[in-house]
């Protein structure tokens, strides 16, 4: 009887902290989703120039490696906020070039909605059904370094079809990211909610950006 | 291609190598674990993407 009761005090216990990881998670990701829109909106505001892909690359993943370093401590926060902040800096330019477009406001605001129906909708399917997408992880992983590899290769030797098939592999990617991480999440595989944050946010980033891409190249009257 | 001098283009290189060289050991974990689910539910997977697609192409058509 003893044990029983302690299995299901336990049990109690874990589907508490995958709650609390679950609410932290979204609470940190509504700010800096806030926050890196601000910095966005300052850098277009300020008319800043594009980074650079050095600057860029070297910022990106500087305070990514920071922020997973400093994951379990208070300084973690401060480095997920300045990751996101950065990121919304290398936003804003790419915003405004598209903004100066003809139907640029409209290919903005909807990749923005379709990136919050896709995030919102793949969210509420694995929170409603509860279903493990452990299994994927890997395969989302290499697929991940295969596209990051192939966005590189298509910036160097300016190609941009390849540019065209690396955002669409992206919109799959990331979206498969957005059921895994909140699947480990529910399920107790992911138990920092900053790490938790980072991943959702680059989804989401990065889900954006292909979308704009997208758009940008097939939308319109042609 | 924005124009990159010869410095910057290794830079990058060196870069993206240390970037693989972190980056290695999460995904060889995260391979692993794939390899140990226990339940693999693929339809469950494709079902939500195929919708995705479904929904980029109707915002395609939108703008």
């Amino acid at each position: 009887m003893r044990t029983i009761d302690k299995t299901v005090v336990r049990s109690e216990q874990s589907v508490l902290a995958t709650n609390k990881v679950l609410r932290n998670t979204y609470g940190l990701l509504s700010l800096t989703l806030l926050f890196s829109a601000a910095c966005a909106g300052l850098a277009a505001m300020m008319n800043m120039p594009p980074m650079g892909i050095l600057i860029t690359f070297a910022g990106y993943f500087g305070f990514l490696f920071l922020t997973t370093r400093f994951a379990n401590s208070g300084l973690g926060l401060l480095f997920v906020f300045a990751l996101t902040g950065f990121m919304g800096l290398t936003l804003g330019p790419i915003i405004s070039m598209y903004l100066s477009i003809p139907n640029g406001s409209q290919i903005v605001m909807t990749a923005m909605g379709g990136t919050g129906v896709i995030f919102l909708g793949l969210s509420g399917y694995v929170l409603t059904t509860r279903k493990d997408f452990s299994f994927i992880g890997g395969f989302l992983m290499v697929g991940i370094l295969v596209a990051f590899l192939a966005g590189l290769g298509a910036f160097f030797f300016n190609m941009p079809g390849l540019s065209l098939a690396v955002s669409a592999m992206f919109v799959l990617l990331m979206s498969g990211l957005i059921l895994y991480q909140t699947s480990e999440i529910i399920h107790g595989g992911e138990t920092n909610y900053i790490l938790a944050t980072v991943t959702l946010f680059v989804s989401i980033y990065n889900l954006f950006l292909s979308l704009l891409h997208l758009l940008g190249a097939f939308g319109g009257d042609d | 291609m924005e124009h990159m001098s010869t410095w910057e283009a290794l830079l990058l290189g060196v870069l993206v190598v240390l970037v693989l060289f972190w980056m290695g050991p999460g995904v060889k974990v995260m391979l692993e674990r794939s390899r140990q689910a226990e339940t693999r539910d693929w339809r469950g997977f494709l079902w939500p993407i195929v919708l995705v697609v479904l929904f980029v192409f109707l915002l395609i058509k939108m703008v």
